[in-house]
């Protein structure tokens, strides 16, 4: 056999020295890295103290128009469905593709049950052809920008003007109405003091973290998002897991289309538009916070929570309902803005 | 028609980097009408020098004459030079004559329209000039990479005609990917260029091609001149002993024999992909094997489509007595075979994500129990890799971003083998890593090895191999040119078999 120049006994040594130095700093490290934690944590929770910031001088300001139970029950319901598009949008953006068909997908889902059930069908199979629909928008997606190379963005792009075209095309361009008692209960039962919708989008944010930070996958989305050549040559199913992300996002767009169906009873085919921007704002805004520079969950929740107050405060001061699109455009710039920053700053 | 007077004057040219000297006091001539080869082994000077022409780099000192008139330092575009560069800067999907007009401004004004007819006047003529022979209307995507070749030297060539007047061409590694009779094409278009009255600087590391082609030569080594003359009376041994700074010693000894027989734990079979032909060998466990080559001979994708992360085209790999052809990576490293990828910010990590996180990711599925991730139980594996593979600091929190290279190479190291694979491809493992890490990364290479697995290195650092290896495959052109066993791999062997590449093949009793 070959022999090799190894330096043996004195790399034997330095290992166990290195072993036994690393150990007693990290114990020593034990009860600062608890403060450090705190601090760190006090960081990277900068929104949270931005939305109680806001919250609390939108208070003292409106006492008796935005401190009011209703109005923080307005404000927490109106987001059920965004809540729960924002989370599908993270997804996909972890793993680095963007999906920007979900409002597409939501609506026309929504389009799919109202109409159905406004033609005497089962509200079961509507669903269920609302969720097939999600399916194979999903499905047609992940081939594209997966399997064939298509920028995601161009992809989910067409798709969401082809999906916004069948929308009008079922509902032959009219807002259409469905007697209250066929699907109204499925979003509006409420339990606690909340309509079912708001605990959906909750119970899905902790899903959602849970799968983010305490699974594998949540911890391949995030790698391939970073570098997804690194990835491949870990190991990582690449192709699956982007895949895998955007069928969830088209399916669970497919489910808040659902959800919209039951809160609202009805379909108005333009109604897409108003939910495009906002998941994206809330997503991206987001990965600024909790974790930094990783869209994630619990971030996406404060986001979301932080810019429907800017917006209440801002309309209960007078402002009309352009104030909603302003501050939710400015918001996603400054979200990305905010983020390059950070990520430069993190370079040097 | 060798000219007399100079297309290029370099006098005494000097560069200086930190503490390195990469030019001290160059001389270069070069005439009208003739070709001159420019020689050197890496790291010898000659693409400090190149880019000093193209005004990539201010010199320190000298002075650089094109055409008999001085050019102000550092050289701006217009000086009468035109370089053409290994990356040629065509767009493939653009067509010829498109890719043709681009740096002329199409022979008209930014708004007014181009004038098809005339242009293609002018390109018939310079293919005509050059013997070249290519359809202006075909994509230059579809062109083979000699095509390629001609077409830059040709688009060059059209500033001369319209009247900027150009004096010297130089051809930075023009044929460094092509196979011989495509080369060939691209010499005797330098042939050609000559024959009109330009100076044409050729670089190249084929000895063969610029014995062929040039008039005149000169060689660097250490950022001097140590031989300059004329080709036709200058012998190869010459040439080669100026390059390497020593004598070239009797031919290559016979073949030793492996001691004791086992069977290989890697067998490659006439695999091929892009630049890869027809690779056959086989690696065994306990041994150090290195490929090396000049850079562009395909040794750098050898070890990619060995680990599934490049497709290929054509062979077989087996893996333990296993058939693992045309599977993908996550397979492979299954199998027990790993590819450490030398670029760290491209393959090997992600720089954004933590220490912990980089090096848990092949892993990961080990620390999901009882449906949770247990980060206390990752970040004590990650932190108990750290210090055995001594990073500094052993943090696990810290960025990627934030180690320095070696710290970072062993950070992937430690993720690749705490897999403990049989099989482990490491490419460049030591590149821009300080001197410190590289001792620690080159001994664990060699432990990992002497604990049985079969390391193979792909590395153009042939210092490091002889250092390391009992055993160097030597890549040229895609295929395998020369085997080193033993007492072979020295350095002296290891950067002749490379520079000589095919001659190395063709002085053997060959038909």
């Amino acid at each position: 056999m070959p022999h090799f120049p190894v330096r043996g006994p004195s790399g034997d040594l330095t290992t166990k020295d290195a072993a036994a130095d690393g150990a007693g700093r990290d114990g020593t490290t034990g009860a600062r890295s608890w403060r450090m934690r705190l601090r760190s944590l006090g960081s990277r929770l900068g929104l949270l103290w931005v939305l109680i910031a806001l919250f609390v001088l939108f208070s003292i300001w409106l006492p008796h128009t935005f401190l009011t139970l209703g109005n923080v029950q307005t404000m927490v319901n109106s987001q059920a469905v965004i809540l729960i598009l924002a989370i599908a949008a993270t997804m996909p953006l972890r793993a680095g593709d963007f999906d920007f068909s979900i409002a597409a997908v939501m609506t026309a889902s929504t389009a799919t049950v109202i109409v159905l059930v406004s033609h005497g069908q089962s509200l079961a199979l509507a669903v269920f052809l609302a969720l097939g629909l999600g399916l194979v928008v999903g499905v047609v997606n992940a081939l594209l920008i997966v399997k064939i190379g298509v920028d995601s963005l161009i992809t989910t792009l067409g798709m969401l003007t082809a999906l916004g075209g069948y929308a009008y095309a079922i509902t032959n361009s009219n807002v259409i109405v469905v007697s209250r008692s066929a699907v109204l209960g499925f979003a509006r039962d409420s339990f606690a003091g909340f309509p079912a919708a708001t605990w959906y989008a909750w119970v899905l944010v902790v899903v959602a973290w849970y799968v983010y930070e305490k699974t594998p996958l949540g911890r391949y989305l995030i790698f391939i998002g970073g570098n997804r050549e690194a990835a491949k040559l870990a190991g990582v199913r690449v192709s699956g897991v982007r895949g895998l992300a955007l069928l969830t996002s088209a399916l669970l767009s497919a489910f808040a289309g659902i959800v919209l169906a039951g809160q609202l009873g009805a379909i108005d085919p333009s109604i897409g538009s108003q939910y495009l921007l906002q998941p994206f704002a809330a997503a991206l805004l987001g990965a600024t916070t909790v974790t930094i520079g990783r869209p994630n969950a619990l971030g996406t929740l404060i986001a979301l929570y932080l810019l429907v107050i800017g917006v209440t405060g801002l309309e209960l001061l007078g402002a009309s309902s352009w104030a909603n699109d302003v501050f939710n455009g400015l918001a996603l710039v400054v979200a990305v803005t905010v983020a390059k920053l950070a990520a430069g700053s993190r370079q040097t | 028609m060798t000219g007399s007077q100079p297309a290029l004057q370099v006098r005494g040219l000097a560069k200086r980097f930190g503490a390195i000297e990469a030019l001290r006091g160059v001389d270069l001539d070069v005439a009208a009408g003739e070709v001159h080869g420019l020689l050197g082994a890496n790291g010898s000077g000659k693409s400090t020098l190149i880019k000093i022409l193209a005004g990539y780099h201010a010199p320190d000192a000298g002075s650089i004459s094109v055409g008999g008139s001085p050019v102000s330092l550092p050289v701006t575009t217009t000086h009468g030079l035109a370089i053409i560069h290994q990356e040629l800067g065509l767009v493939e999907g653009m067509t010829v004559l498109e890719n043709l007009g681009v740096n002329v401004g199409y022979g008209t004004r930014s708004l007014l329209p181009v004038r098809g007819r005339a242009e293609r006047r002018v390109y018939r003529e310079i293919f005509d000039s050059l013997g070249v022979e290519l359809d202006l209307d075909q994509k230059v995507g579809s062109l083979t990479p000699a095509e390629r070749a001609l077409l830059a030297v040709a688009r060059a060539m059209r500033v001369i005609s319209g009247g900027q007047a150009r004096q010297l061409f130089v051809l930075d590694e023009p044929t460094t990917y092509l196979p011989r009779p495509e080369a060939n094409r691209v010499t005797a278009l330098m042939r050609s260029v000559a024959k009109l009255g330009i100076g044409v600087l050729f670089v190249s590391h084929r000895l063969k091609e610029v014995l062929a082609t040039t008039d005149t030569f000169t060689v660097l080594r250490d950022g001097q001149v140590v031989a300059d003359g004329v080709t036709a009376r200058t012998s190869e041994r010459e040439i080669i002993r100026a390059i390497l700074g020593r004598d070239l010693a009797g031919s290559y000894p016979d073949k030793i024999e492996r001691p004791g027989q086992q069977d290989p734990v890697l067998e490659v079979q006439d695999l091929s992909g892009p630049r890869v032909q027809q690779v056959t060998f086989s690696g065994y466990a306990g041994e150090v094997l290195g490929v090396t080559g000049l850079s562009g001979m395909g040794q750098d994708e050898l070890s990619y489509i060995i680990a599934g992360a490049l497709p290929r085209s054509g062979g077989r790999v087996i893996l333990n007595g296993t058939d693992i052809t045309g599977r993908g990576p996550r397979d492979i490293i299954g199998r027990g075979a790993v590819l450490i990828p030398s670029d760290r910010q491209r393959h090997g990590g992600w720089l954004a994500g933590t220490a912990q996180e980089n090096i848990s990711l092949p892993v990961i599925g080990d620390f999901f129990r009882r449906g949770l991730l247990r980060s206390r139980r990752e970040r004590d594996h990650s932190l108990e890799l750290m210090n055995r593979f001594d990073v500094r600091p052993p943090v696990p929190e810290n960025m990627m971003r934030s180690f320095s290279g070696g710290n970072q190479q062993k950070i992937v190291l430690s993720k690749w083998l705490q897999l403990q694979p049989k099989v482990v491809l490491l490419d460049e493992p030591t590149q821009g890593v300080d001197a410190g890490a590289r001792t620690q990364i080159l001994q664990t290479v060699t432990e990992l090895a002497r604990q049985g697995s079969c390391v193979i290195v792909f590395s153009g650092d042939h210092e490091q191999l002889a250092a390391i290896c009992h055993r160097v495959l030597v890549m040229s052109q895609g295929s395998i040119s020369a085997e080193l066993t033993d007492d072979q791999v020295t350095e002296d062997w290891l950067l002749s078999a490379s520079q000589l590449g095919t001659s190395a093949r063709t002085s053997s009793p060959d038909p």
